[in-house]
């Protein structure tokens, strides 16, 4: 959605027109939580994190300011409970010391899912990134945001975003070997 | 601008979308419908009175310290 059309659906919203509230849900609902089941690793939590995302929007509309870009404020809002989360799950996990077991390197959600083997490689390698490499990727890589959007999601500088953009993407070439040098020939 | 290379193509070609399943994201939407009919817009007189206190506040204790300083006399 460009600048002017998420002014005049803000607009909308803010007078709490179920229409505007609906345009943008159809347009982002795919990929807050295809993002969401990416960092979580796993679709529940997905489901969970999202449902309270578009909650707090519904929540904060009449409070949105004129300008508000709906998709960063989205994933603004994502990231954050993600992030939430994870901190809750590190203490449970700490607390109950030695009684788990380690965690095993987990598939992507969408690895079974994934149409062909380019996918499955993909996703698994996605998963295997550390959290912050892995979400600067699928905003700028896959979302297409600009490092400096990402930036603000992430709450770093844009210099900091294109630092960790860079390592990350280095990181996921590394992993994929040829499939990453040669995308073009290794389709099945 | 944003810069794309092969990798960033790749993804965006090999890694899809995904989306909730039907009932779950019907029912999400129902809630959500639901909240934004009862959101209501900041009270406008709510940072009024919450200045209003402040600066009342504030005048009570410049009153309270010219008292002390000159009071006495």
């Amino acid at each position: 959605m460009d600048a002017a059309r998420d002014r005049e659906l803000v607009g909308r919203l803010r007078r709490g027109e179920p229409g505007a509230f609906d345009e943008i849900y159809q347009a982002l609902r795919p990929r807050l939580w295809s993002f969401l089941a990416r960092m979580t690793g796993r679709r529940d939590l997905a489901d969970d994190l999202a449902q309270e995302a578009w909650l707090r929007l519904a929540r904060h509309a009449p409070r949105l300011a004129e300008d508000t870009r709906v998709a960063a404020w989205l994933f603004t809002v994502a990231r954050n409970l993600y992030v939430s989360q994870w901190r809750s799950a590190q203490v449970a996990r700490q607390l109950a010391g030695d009684l788990l077991p380690p965690e095993p390197v987990s598939a992507g959600p969408f690895e079974h899912a994934a149409s062909n083997q380019t996918s499955a490689r993909l996703e698994r390698a996605l998963a295997a990134l550390t959290p912050p490499y892995r979400e600067i990727v699928l905003l700028c890589a896959v979302e297409g945001l600009a490092p400096r959007e990402a930036a603000t999601i992430l709450g770093i500088s844009g210099e900091a975003a294109r630092q960790r953009l860079a390592r990350a993407r280095s990181q996921l070439e590394q992993a994929l070997g040829d499939l990453a040098r040669y995308p073009g020939g290794n389709r099945d | 601008m944003t810069e794309y290379t092969d990798l960033d193509e790749l993804l965006r070609t090999q890694l899809p979308a995904h989306d909730v399943d039907v009932a779950r994201a019907a029912a999400v939407r129902a809630a959500a419908l639901d909240e934004l009919r009862h959101a209501r817009p900041p009270a406008r007189w709510a940072w009024r009175l919450e200045a209003g206190a402040m600066l009342t506040a504030g005048t009570a204790q410049l009153v309270w310290v010219v008292a002390m300083l000159f009071g006495g006399r």
